[in-house]
This record gives C-alpha cells, sequence and structure tokens, in this order.
C-alpha cells in the first residue's frame, strides 16, 4: 500500500464539497471537520448528525462453528440472533446462527481475520474482509430515532431496538444493517449498506433530516462525543 | 355578495381566534380581514360572505354548511391549489382565495342556466347523450371538464416537499374526544404504548365547540394525556386501515404508517344534512358547524336564524344563539316533547317553538330567504298549511351519523339500527375496538365511560390487564340503549324544488328514483350510474340520505338496500403525501464523479448509473483497437465460493465442467434454470484449492446471487459458503494493444505471456494495491480485467490513466464495449438471449457438457439435443452495408401471396467502425442460421432489408489479439 491515503469514503465528495477539511486514518482519507467542532457535537447532543465512519474495518465470519471459533478468538457472552456486544475495540453482531458482523477500528482487519482463523481448526469458517464493499453511516442525536422512523418501518423505540443490538431491514430502500451503538448518552445507530449506495442513502438521510437541521460531523466531534460517552 | 353588517361577536370562551392581530386576504379578487386562527370560511363569514363557489353540474351558489371539512360546498381556490376545503385552511397574511367551477364570475355564472334545462341532463344523461358518435367523445369529454371542473390544477406548480414516518404503538386510538381520550388513558394505564390521532387541531372534540361541553372535563382530559404514556397526533386524519392493523394517517406533508396491535375507533358521528327543497341554498348550514363558527371564532352565522332539529343538540345550539345575541327566528322540532333545560329561557325569551312540526323547503335566489314549515303527522308527513319564516339562516340539527368508514375498511359489518336510524357495526372484528359517539353514546359521560371500557378491552387484548367484569359490560350497555334517538330519517314530499341528496355530484331526489326506475336498483349500481358518493365527501353527506331514500322507493329496510363498499383513503389526500419523499436508489462505482469530470453521458443499468460514453463511442471503439482503453466494468456481479463443496456446487450451478479447472485459471460459464433456460454468463476462476471466484453480468447480479442462495439453502450448501463481493471491488477493463505496457509500469509481476496467459487469473499489487487481475477479453483485445480493493478504486484508476498517457489511453464506456464484443461475436445474456433461449440454440453448445451427472436445465437440454434446437442465434451481416436495422425488428419471410411470415428477430445490431460495414447478431430457424452466406428479410420502416448469414468472430475470428 502506498504511503499515502489513497483510500475514499463513496462520501468523499459530498464531504468535499461541503469544505471539509479532511485528516488521514490509516490510509483512509477522512473528515476532519464541517461546521466546527462546537456546532457539530451541540447538533449531535440537541438534534441529529450524520458521521461517516467507513473507514472502519467491517468483517463478515460465516459457519457453523463460528459461535465457538469467536468465543475462544475473542471474550463473548453467547449472542442471541439480532443481539452485539463489545470487546477490546471490536464490536461483535450476530446476524444469524452461523453468520457474525464484526467491527473494528481502521487497519485492524488483516489481524482480526488471523486471529478468527487461528481458532478454525479445520472446521469451515469464513471470514471475510468486506470493508470496501459497505459504506457505513452513523446517525446520532435525541431525534436520531425520528429520523430513522421516516426511512426505516422498524419500531426505533427503546424496547424493541436497544442499545447494542442490530436489525437488517430496506432503509430508504436499500438493504441496511442497522446497528444500534449510542453515543454520549443519546441514539446512534450505524447504518451499513452497499458502498455504491452510499451517496445516495446519505442524500435521503439529509433530506429527511431537514426538519431538524441535520447536518454532518467530522472524527473531532466524533472524537469529543466518545469522549463524553467513556 | 359581502353582507355589510360584520358578523364578528364580541370574545367568546374558548374561542381559537387571536383578536389582538389581524391578518388580511383576498377572496374573488376582494380583500377581507381576518384573525390568527381564523380559517377562509369563519373570516368569510364574519365578512358577511355566503357564496363561496358553485356546484359541480348546476353551477348553483353554495356555501358553508358542515363546517367539519366533510362536504364540498365550501371548497375553494387557494393560489394554485384547488380543492382546499375552506372550512379547514387558516387563513394566512396575503393568501390568494377564489371561489371555484364560476365562470365568468361568482355572483352571475353563466353555466348556472344549466340548472334551467335540468329536464335534459338527467342521472346519466352524459352516458346517453354523449355515445355517438363515438369519435366525438374527447371534444365532448373536454366540453364537460370544462363545465365541471374541481378547480383549476396549474401543471407549472413546483414540487411539493413531501415524507412518510412509521409509527409503532400497541394501542392505537382513532378519534381525540372524550371517549377517544378515555380509551387512551386506559390502554396506557395499563402499560401499553398509546397512539391517539385526532383530526382537530387540538384534542377534546366536541367539547372544544359544543354548548354541551364541559370546559373543566376536557382540561382534565388534557392533563392526563400529558402526563400519560401517549404519543399525541393532532390535525391527522386517518384515512386507511390495512391488513395487520396498518394505518394511514396525514398530518400536512406528512404520511404516517402507523402499527399497532389494537384499535380503538373512537371515530364520533358526523351530522347529516336533510333532503328539503332548496336543500342546498347558502345560508343553510349544519348545526354543529354553527356551533363552531359561534364558539371557536365568534362569528354568528347570519341575523336571524331558525333551527330546525329532531334531538336535544338543536337545542343546546338555540341556546348557544341565545346567549350570543343573536336573533333567533323560530325553533322547529320534529318531536312532540318540549323537555330540554333551555326550552324555559328560550320561550321566556320570546322565541317561536314548533314542536311536532318540520322544515319542507327553503326560499331564496342566491341564500336563504325564508324556511318554509309545517307541522307533520305522527310518520313524518306535512300536514295543514306550510308556515313561512322570514330568515337569513337555517341552522339544521337533525341528524348524526357514526363515523365508522374505516371500521368497514377493517372488516366491521354495517347493521342499520332502525330504532335509532344509525349505522353500527355488529361483529367488530377482533382486537378492535368501538367507542363513544360511533358506538351510539350520546351524553357525555356515556361517552367517556364507553371509551374508558373500549381501552380496557385493548389493553386486555394485549394481556396487560384484565378484561372488565360482564357486569360491568352489561351495565354500559344498559346505559347506551336508553339513549335519546338523535337521528330523524323523514324526508319531507317534493315540492317542485330541487332536493340534493348528493352536494358533491349535484344528484337529486329525482335522480335516485329515475335511476332506480332504469334498473339501477342495488346500491353498488346506483352509486355507479348516479355518481352518489362519488364526490369529495366520498358519502359522508349523502350516503345514509341516498340508502333512505332508495330503501323507501324500493320499498325495502335499509339493511335490505345495504351500503356501498367502504375504501381507503376515507378522506381526500394528495398525490404527493402518498408518494412521499423521493427515494429512487441510485448505485454508483467508486469512479462515478472522475467519469462526470470527464463529461461522461451517464446511462440507467439496473440501479446502475453507467458512462455510456465520453462524447464519441466510435473513437473510443478505435482508440481500443488501436491503442488502448480503460472502462469501469465496476457493476459486474462478483461471488466468492469458499470450501470444498464449491466444485460440486459449481458442476449443479453450471453447464460447463469445473472439478477439472487448475489453480489460477478461468473458465467461462454459463448458468441455466431448470428448463434449460439461459440466466447468466460469466467467467470463474479458481483462486486457491477451496476458494473459487466467479463473475456475473452487471444486470443479472442480483439475481444471480439470490439464485446460488436459493440452492444453497435447499440442500447443496454443504461445505461451502458464498460471499458476494460485487462492491468489494471496483473492476476496470484495460483492453487494447498496449495494455500490456500500461499495466506493466504499475506492477512488478511478469505480464509475459507465458507467465500470465490467456484466461488466467493473479493476485498482484496494482500501483500499490492489492487486486485480483484476470486476463480475459469481452472486446476481442488483449486485456486485463482488474479488481481492485474499492476504497482503493479511484487511486488505481488514476494510476492506471496516467500510466497509459504516453499509449494514449482514453476511456471507454458501454456503447463502445457493446461494439467492440458485437465485432468479436460476443453474446449479452438478457440482450441477445430471452426466458426461452436455451444455450444450445445460442451457439453455446460447445459448453453444454451433458455427460456430467447432473445439473440444472439437463434434462431439457438433453431432449432439446435430440432434434437440435428449432432456432439459432447467429451473426449476420448487411448486404447495404450502411443499414443498421434496428435491435428487437422482425426478420420475415415473404410468402406468394405477398404476405410476411415472421421467423426470427434482431437481437444486436451496430455499425462497425473497425470492419466499416453493419453487422449484429439474430435469432433465425436453425434450417436457414446453420448455413453461412444464408440470405434473410429483415422488415424495417416497411422496407425489406436483405441480410446474409455469419458464423463466429467477425473481427480477430483466430483470437491473435487477445491472446498475443
Amino acid at each position: 500500500m502506498p504511503e499515502s491515503s489513497i483510500k475514499l469514503s463513496p462520501l468523499h465528495e459530498i464531504a468535499r464539497d461541503l469544505e471539509a477539511t479532511f485528516t488521514d486514518v490509516d490510509h483512509w482519507r477522512m473528515p476532519e471537520r464541517f461546521a466546527g467542532v462546537e456546532i457539530e457535537t451541540t447538533s449531535a447532543t440537541t438534534g441529529v448528525v450524520l458521521f461517516d465512519e467507513t473507514a472502519k474495518g467491517r468483517i463478515q465470519v460465516e459457519g457453523d462453528a463460528s459461535d465457538t471459533v469467536l468465543t475462544s478468538a475473542f471474550t463473548l457472552p453467547n449472542l442471541e440472533v439480532g443481539a452485539g456486544t463489545h470487546h477490546d475495540g471490536t464490536n461483535v453482531v450476530r446476524l444469524r446462527q452461523d453468520l457474525f458482523y464484526l467491527s473494528v477500528p481502521p487497519g485492524a482487519e488483516a489481524e482480526t481475520i488471523e486471529k478468527v482463523r487461528a481458532q478454525a481448526n479445520g472446521s469451515l469458517v469464513t471470514a471475510t474482509d468486506i470493508t470496501d464493499g459497505r459504506t457505513a453511516i452513523r446517525v446520532i442525536g435525541p431525534d436520531a430515532p425520528t429520523l430513522m422512523s421516516k426511512v426505516c418501518g422498524l419500531d426505533f423505540s427503546e424496547p424493541s431496538f436497544p442499545d447494542g443490538h442490530a436489525r437488517q431491514s430496506s432503509v430508504a430502500r436499500t438493504n441496511q444493517l442497522i446497528i444500534r451503538n449510542d453515543l454520549g448518552g443519546n441514539p446512534a445507530y450505524s447504518l451499513v449498506g452497499s458502498r455504491s449506495l452510499g451517496a445516495y442513502l446519505w442524500s435521503v438521510l439529509m433530506e429527511a433530516g431537514a426538519e431538524w437541521d441535520i447536518r454532518p460531523i467530522g472524527r473531532s466531534a466524533h472524537h469529543e462525543l466518545e469522549k463524553s460517552t467513556t | 355578495m359581502s353582507d355589510p353588517t360584520p358578523t364578528r361577536l364580541p370574545e367568546r370562551p374558548g374561542e381559537i381566534i387571536d383578536r389582538t392581530r389581524q391578518v388580511s386576504f383576498t377572496f374573488n379578487g376582494e380583500i377581507y380581514p381576518a384573525h390568527p386562527g381564523d380559517t377562509i370560511a369563519s373570516a368569510l363569514s364574519a365578512a358577511g360572505v355566503r357564496t363561496f363557489s358553485r356546484s359541480f353540474k348546476y353551477h348553483r351558489p353554495r356555501g358553508l354548511l358542515c363546517g367539519a371539512g366533510h362536504c364540498p360546498n365550501c371548497l375553494v381556490q387557494v393560489g394554485d391549489e384547488p380543492n382546499v376545503r375552506s372550512c379547514q385552511r387558516a387563513v394566512e397574511q396575503d393568501m390568494d382565495v377564489n371561489p371555484q367551477n364560476a365562470w365568468p364570475s361568482l355572483d352571475q355564472d353563466v353555466m348556472s342556466l344549466a340548472g334551467l334545462g335540468d329536464r335534459f341532463m338527467p342521472v346519466g344523461f352524459y352516458y346517453k347523450t354523449f355515445m355517438k358518435p363515438s369519435q366525438l367523445w374527447p371534444h365532448y369529454e373536454q366540453a364537460l371538464r370544462n363545465a365541471a371542473g374541481l378547480g383549476v390544477v396549474d401543471q407549472g406548480t413546483p414540487w411539493g416537499a413531501y415524507d412518510k414516518q412509521y409509527l409503532h404503538g400497541d394501542v392505537a386510538v382513532i378519534g381525540g374526544g372524550p371517549s377517544g381520550i378515555s380509551a387512551a388513558l386506559e390502554a396506557a394505564e395499563a402499560g401499553a404504548n398509546v397512539l391517539l390521532f385526532d383530526n382537530g387541531p387540538q384534542l377534546g372534540g366536541h367539547l372544544r365547540w359544543r354548548s354541551d361541553s364541559d370546559d373543566t372535563s376536557r382540561k382534565d382530559l388534557l392533563e392526563k394525556v400529558q402526563s400519560a404514556r401517549i404519543e399525541v397526533y393532532t390535525d391527522t386524519d386517518v384515512l386507511g386501515w390495512y391488513q395487520d392493523n396498518w394505518l394511514a394517517a396525514v398530518r400536512g406533508d406528512r404520511l404516517f404508517k402507523a402499527r399497532a396491535k389494537a384499535i380503538v375507533f373512537a371515530t364520533g358521528t358526523i351530522e347529516v344534512p336533510t333532503l328539503f327543497d332548496n336543500n342546498d341554498l347558502p345560508g343553510i348550514l349544519l348545526g354543529s358547524a354553527v356551533q363552531r363558527l359561534l364558539n371557536l371564532y365568534g362569528v354568528a352565522p347570519g341575523r336571524r336564524v331558525v333551527v330546525v332539529t329532531a334531538n336535544r343538540h338543536g337545542w343546546d345550539l338555540a341556546a348557544d344563539l341565545l346567549a350570543a345575541g343573536v336573533e333567533l327566528a323560530a325553533i322547529v322540532d320534529e318531536r312532540r316533547t318540549r323537555d330540554h333545560p333551555a326550552s324555559v329561557d328560550l320561550a321566556a325569551a320570546g322565541v317561536p317553538i314548533y314542536n311536532g312540526s318540520a322544515l319542507t323547503g327553503a326560499r331564496g335566489r342566491k341564500a336563504v330567504s325564508a324556511a318554509v314549515i309545517s307541522e307533520i303527522d305522527d310518520s313524518g308527513n306535512p300536514i295543514g298549511p306550510g308556515r313561512v319564516l322570514s330568515c337569513d339562516t337555517i341552522a339544521l340539527s337533525t341528524g348524526w351519523e357514526p363515523a365508522l368508514d374505516l371500521l368497514y375498511t377493517a372488516g366491521g359489518k354495517s347493521v342499520y339500527q332502525e330504532n335509532r336510524a344509525e349505522m353500527s357495526v355488529d361483529p367488530v372484528p377482533d382486537g378492535l375496538y368501538v367507542a363513544g359517539s360511533a358506538n351510539g353514546a350520546d351524553l357525555l359521560q356515556a361517552r367517556v365511560e364507553d371509551g374508558r371500557v373500549a381501552g380496557r378491552l385493548a389493553a386486555a387484548h394485549l394481556e396487560l390487564t384484565e378484561p372488565p367484569p360482564q357486569q360491568e359490560l352489561d351495565k354500559l350497555a344498559l346505559e347506551l340503549s336508553k339513549e335519546e334517538r338523535r337521528t330523524s330519517d323523514r324526508i319531507s314530499a317534493p315540492d317542485g324544488k330541487k332536493r340534493f341528496v348528493c352536494f358533491c355530484e349535484d344528484v337529486t331526489d329525482v335522480d335516485v328514483d329515475t335511476a332506480i326506475a332504469e334498473g339501477y336498483d342495488s346500491v353498488e349500481l346506483l352509486k355507479r350510474y348516479s355518481t352518489i358518493s362519488m364526490g369529495p365527501c366520498q358519502g359522508k353527506m349523502c350516503s345514509v340520505n341516498a340508502l333512505r331514500l332508495c330503501s323507501r322507493i324500493k320499498g325495502q329496510s335499509v339493511q335490505e338496500t345495504g351500503r356501498t363498499t367502504s375504501r381507503p383513503p376515507t378522506t381526500p389526500v394528495y398525490l404527493g403525501v402518498l408518494a412521499g419523499q423521493n427515494m429512487e436508489p441510485v448505485q454508483v462505482s467508486s469512479i462515478h464523479d472522475w467519469h462526470l469530470d470527464r463529461g461522461a453521458s451517464m446511462m440507467v443499468a439496473g440501479l446502475w448509473l453507467r458512462p455510456e460514453h465520453y462524447g464519441d463511442a466510435t473513437a473510443e471503439v478505435n482508440n481500443v483497437r488501436n491503442r488502448v482503453g480503460l472502462i469501469d466494468v465496476s457493476p459486474l456481479g462478483k461471488f466468492q465460493l469458499t470450501g470444498p463443496g464449491a466444485p460440486d456446487l459449481l458442476e449443479r450451478l453450471y453447464i460447463n465442467q469445473w472439478r477439472n479447472l487448475r489453480k489460477g485459471r478461468v473458465r467461462y460459464g454459463v448458468m441455466c434454470n431448470d428448463e434449460g433456460v439461459v440466466l447468466d454468463d460469466g467467467v470463474c476462476a479458481r483462486v486457491d484449492d477451496d476458494t473459487w471466484y466467479l463473475s456475473t453480468t452487471s444486470t443479472g447480479a442480483g439475481t444471480a446471487f439470490q439464485w446460488i442462495q436459493w440452492w444453497l439453502q435447499s440442500g447443496w450448501g454443504g461445505n461451502v459458503h458464498l460471499t458476494d463481493m460485487t462492491e468489494i471491488y471496483s473492476a476496470f477493463n484495460l483492453a487494447g494493444p498496449h495494455s500490456r505496457e500500461v499495466l506493466r509500469k504499475l506492477t512488478k509481476r511478469d505480464l509475459g505471456n507465458k507467465a500470465f496467459p490467456y484466461m488466467r487469473i493473479r493476485r498482484t499489487r496494482v500501483a500499490g494495491v492489492s487486486c485480483r487481475v484476470w486476463r480475459i477479453g469481452f472486446t476481442g483485445e488483449l486485456s486485463y480485467e482488474i479488481h481492485v480493493p474499492s476504497s482503493a478504486g479511484l487511486h488505481v484508476w488514476e494510476a492506471l490513466m496516467e500510466a497509459g498517457g504516453e499509449f494514449g489511453i482514453a476511456p471507454f464506456g458501454v456503447e463502445a464495449q457493446r461494439v467492440l464484443r458485437l465485432e468479436k461475436g460476443h453474446l449479452i445474456v438478457g440482450q441477445d438471449t430471452d426466458a426461452m433461449s436455451d444455450p444450445l440454440g445460442a451457439d453455446m453448445a460447445w459448453a453444454v457438457k451433458l455427460e456430467k451427472p447432473d445439473f440444472l436445465g439437463k434434462r431439457s437440454l438433453e431432449r432439446i439435443s435430440v432434434d437440435g434446437p428449432h432456432q439459432r442465434l447467429v451473426g449476420f451481416e448487411m448486404t447495404r452495408k450502411h443499414i443498421v436495422p434496428e435491435e428487437g425488428l422482425q426478420i420475415v419471410k415473404p410468402q406468394e401471396n405477398g404476405k410476411l411470415n415472421i421467423i426470427g428477430w434482431i437481437s444486436s445490431s451496430r455499425f462497425s467502425p473497425t470492419l466499416k460495414k453493419s453487422i449484429g447478431l439474430c435469432w433465425l430457424p436453425s434450417d436457414i442460421g446453420s448455413e453461412p452466406g444464408a440470405t434473410f428479410t429483415i422488415y424495417q420502416d416497411g422496407r425489406l432489408e436483405e441480410a446474409r448469414v455469419h458464423h463466429g468472430p467477425f473481427f480477430d475470428p483466430g483470437g491473435e489479439r487477445l491472446k498475443s
């Protein structure tokens, strides 16, 4: 891989048009800030914002023994389908009895895949890096559930879709994996779907969120929100 | 039309207008004042305007009638928006309001002369009159539409912003009156999440504006709602119930799609008019409309009012009018008893009271000037001479119809209760409950109690609480059975004047009589023939009167007469609301913006946007043939099969053989369905022992993935995993005689023919990025298909373009690719094949391995192989080389009698810039198609063009270029 950051999110042009400043994240060129950290964090805690988290690593683990393999590779509780957990920087969500979705820090994909494969012990467990094929948009803020209810038919109320859980559903007529991952005490949802549809989904969300003055946030503001969570 | 004496009253308790501020708007070209909170209708009424628009057929003057957003009489045009219910639309500063259906003016409408010739326009007259000659119908239609239009649609109106929102609840309550609020509170108290919908701007229903309202009760209920787990949606019309308790509701420009496990229909009642002579004159209002004017907007309905009633509500209304200082010309009550508490005060105030009497007609030219009343016998028929009462307003409070349309659409069966002259629902479907006024409860306490019980039953349905004890239900039923009748079903005898059953479509009682006499005697036929209930009110004002009239004419009960089917939407809705936010997914590749920046002309391929060309497709073809080109083929389907079971699966999915494919090698493959019809094609590579990587067509990728997944989940999935890599890799095809030289600049891998020959795959770094590189050639040129991780797609693409600069590299689009592949004689599945095409006929017999134990389509292909295919896909050249037949054209065989028999069709055709002639692919009968050089005829634009059969590639038949 060349020295410079050559990986671009499908939302890169949108961010550039919005005159975002950029930063490098493990070969990815990602938006650092848009309107300013304070404005962005305020919007995230009072309304709703979008954050491009495409640079995060995404791994799909499939196989009848994947449960056992992942439990060995990580310290996992027994997960029901649709439930997730967080372990040492890695988010794990069970999508099917034999299918798991892992979200890892940028650049940790290969290491994670090796970790999984090392535990396979001859059983057919496939770990695939699907990072490049997906766009990940995080919808954050107190109005996020209402915004989501404008583009998706799921029930986003607390008991039906609690924090840490995931659903696969149609969002704005596209297939998306929706992971609820609250941030800084505010509801948040990661939408993981086809890379080619990322720009379309972003524009739909921005239009649907106009009533709350939705805005994009960069990595700095997101980092601030993460700090407030911890 | 404007009354010189304004009718705005002194401040009223509970009014919703802000008298401290004033706005102005125009109506019919004149400026009118209003207060914030006023509706258009209330402001016009305050200014004394009686006529708002003209009617649909006879262009009769019409004004405010129901005041509740049900009837068509107050429809106006607001700016470029037609059919606005002026009683519901709040006034805004500088709003431009105009009457509808009036020409040349509201006051003098030429088309109102139609009323004089009504005998020539009986019901269904246009079915009878304008049928012949049929060719004139378009002209008739235009004239009729102009005469009977409902407002003017401005096609230049900009798109509105509409959207949708999904809602979820345990219990949905429709109707925010006292019973609905009570039901919602009860269900919420039991632990249910409750959605409460009301079409008014505030909760409270009739408590907001009716004289029997108990303001303390309303405030108490509202306070409880605020502290309960209830999501309140005011200004929201629920317009449809669908399967599994899916409710469609509209608030402004937003459509709510609400799901609930149980639903309480506390939808209230709709006040309905009665039949009497001239019953449509402006100045005739329903009692509830008068109370709304009085108590919400502080507007007197007129200066001298006759109240006509058959229930307690008319007396409440009269008391309100008296208290507001409006002169009462009389109270006319069909009933002989006079037991309302207000009767004493009204009598003491000198208001004439006529018990046992009814309204038989109204007089006036453009508005009411008098009411004609008469004593009636026990059957409701007039007796004795009538009495004429001078007045400018008639307030009708003679009947209510439970608003049950939604419940009917949910499967509730209607039952007409003769003793109450109202519809009810029995049985009510499981999980649905009806409460309050819609359930026959009329007194406030009964409504509240009925709502409470319905809420409890809904919560019990969800097992959140116990249902009410049977004793409680029995007691409530007994109370409801004691309720006073509130609706009159009397129809007065005609006296030569028009008596409208349907205000929307100007259908009179005579029309109903005529239609039934002509044989349209079922209610559904009557509806369609007369158009009763098919107008903007959707039957709310007319259905029950039409049924009563129909039942009397036919001499049967209303129940026997039946009722027409209710269907959603039960209230009018903007099409834009149903469409919602524009959500048309568009897929773009990682190079999309680069294409746009280079002026690419984009085309739609499935959901993908792809460059069709960059300005000159012919130049792009020539550049690939002579130098080097680069095309973005990212939409190609790309799947990975992992596991030892992959070869077995491939052997079953494809007609080809796979087990013998060695690592690093690539093979072309064809998939068929069980009927042996070609589904998809592509190349498949064995990456390592247990990893296979295959591509499919771009538009067939989704279908192919589902197809493989279906078989995996149907028992063929042992020891193999399928992963969709389509989006993970962007794909670029570097094609042309200089492609190797270009790629060599960006990779350390040996690209020589020996190290990397044709039909091989290699993993290598290109511009520093780990890629999968295929050596394959759809264009017929030496070419490399580079599959690069999509996030680095733009980096590699730009690197290739830069590296190719010295070799004259240029991007090429789909159009050039289509020409190039046609020159090579390659088919495109879906373009050159259809739902009948098998591989034996499609020139792919070489790929069909019938010796395999089994594969999808084998049995069908075995049968076809016995006699051979009837049709063959072959190449062709035009005799006249510059003629390019359109794709899809028919291939014909002229007969001796001059007729043309269709024997085939053109699937692809282009002018080849390389070969300087027109070429293509077509389907022909096997006997002709099997003979190279055989001539056949194409029918194009009325002419016959000759073509010749060609077998094999048109260009580089030996494949030297792509193997070079």
